[in-house]
């Protein structure tokens, strides 16, 4: 499974296109691969400032809206279901907002930052589709299997409006993207090493459906974008070297847009470049999914 | 409390009504989310 996209949503139009030339590419290798777009629509702040998404923002130049910003990705959720045929994948940065939009999710993450609070693993635990947990950004593995046993879990809690009571997701599962020490350093976690790691606290523990989606991106990249086709490579070798890392990775998670890098907002807008994190251009992405679908 | 309402937001219900997914959509993605559970529990 390759889930794959803008580091934020944040033009319909040009979401749309790279959306429409993923879906040509999907024509060509759906046997092999399963390709799940990024629709990203609400972006966690460290600071709380900057762009925080097509939910907030549906126009990124004007003041925030979040009556419109609903409406719009509701919009853009269907257009990629209809215009593509393909799922959509975002991450729930509010669990209250998740209402809104569950009917059209066919993926969800919970981010580096969510994944230690407590609405987060509860309303995952009650979700119908797959639920990612990343690994939180300080890379402690511990924090990320107790959400998926939160995920995986009955919960009574309340939640939109009501007091509720979930089955647990069986489908949440593992998404290492990486940390950061305290010194701000990144450090990856998609080595041969980290994988055994992760596949020995799975048998350690009492989980269903052992499960990890590795993100190219974010800390195991250091944000350079252009490394993800290295680090995709070197996932997909080490799956090659040990069945039981083979069995457990189920798939990658990449950072693409239609051009490649990130803009700041200081010069002028170039169309399908990222306004917040770098992305890799789309012809290298193009030639990464090609080449995925020929070595699994 | 600081909290300043700047507009009321419909409920999730009313939003669906106003931009919902037909049923041959609703089934296209049924059939998505069997391929993500099917790569999951594979």
């Amino acid at each position: 499974m390759v889930i794959v996209g803008p580091c934020s949503a944040d033009d319909e139009e040009a979401v749309m296109e790279y959306m429409n030339r993923l879906a040509e590419v999907n024509e060509e290798v759906k046997d092999k691969v399963l390709i799940v777009p990024r629709v990203y629509t609400g972006k966690p702040r460290t600071t709380g400032e900057g762009y925080k998404g097509m939910m907030h923002q549906p126009d990124p130049t004007k003041a925030p809206n979040m009556l419109e910003g609903i409406l719009a990705i509701r919009k853009l959720f269907i257009r990629v279901i209809k215009e593509t045929g393909m799922p959509v994948a975002d991450e729930m940065l509010y669990p209250s907002n998740l209402p809104f939009v569950e009917d059209l999710l066919s993926y969800i993450a919970i981010g580096a930052r969510s994944v230690e609070n407590q609405q987060h693993r509860l309303t995952a635990s009650g979700i119908d589709c797959a639920v990612g947990m990343k690994n939180p950004t300080s890379g402690d593995l511990t924090v990320m299997f107790n959400s998926i046993r939160a995920a995986q879990s009955s919960h009574d809690f309340l939640y939109n409006g009501h007091e509720v009571r979930t089955s647990g997701n069986p489908l949440a599962h593992a998404i290492m993207r990486g940390s950061v020490n305290k010194h701000g350093n990144n450090l990856p976690n998609y080595h041969y090493e980290d994988l055994q790691l992760a596949y020995n606290m799975y048998m350690d523990g009492d989980f269903v459906n052992p499960a990890v989606i590795v993100d190219a991106n974010h800390s195991n990249s250091g944000k350079k974008f252009y490394e993800q086709p290295r680090i995709v490579k070197e996932i997909l070798h080490s799956r090659n070297c040990n069945s039981n890392i083979e069995q457990m990775v189920k798939g990658v998670m990449i950072e693409s847009y239609l051009v490649e890098g990130n803009q700041n907002g200081s010069e002028p807008h170039i169309y399908g470049k990222s306004i917040t994190d770098p992305c890799l251009g789309f012809e290298d992405t193009k030639n990464l999914i090609f080449d995925i679908a020929e070595r699994v | 409390m600081s909290f300043k309402n700047i507009r009321a937001i419909p409920s999730p219900e009313a939003i669906r009504s106003l931009i919902p997914l037909d049923a041959e959509l609703s089934a296209l993605k049924q059939k998505n989310d069997k391929h993500i559970t099917d790569v999951i529990t594979g």
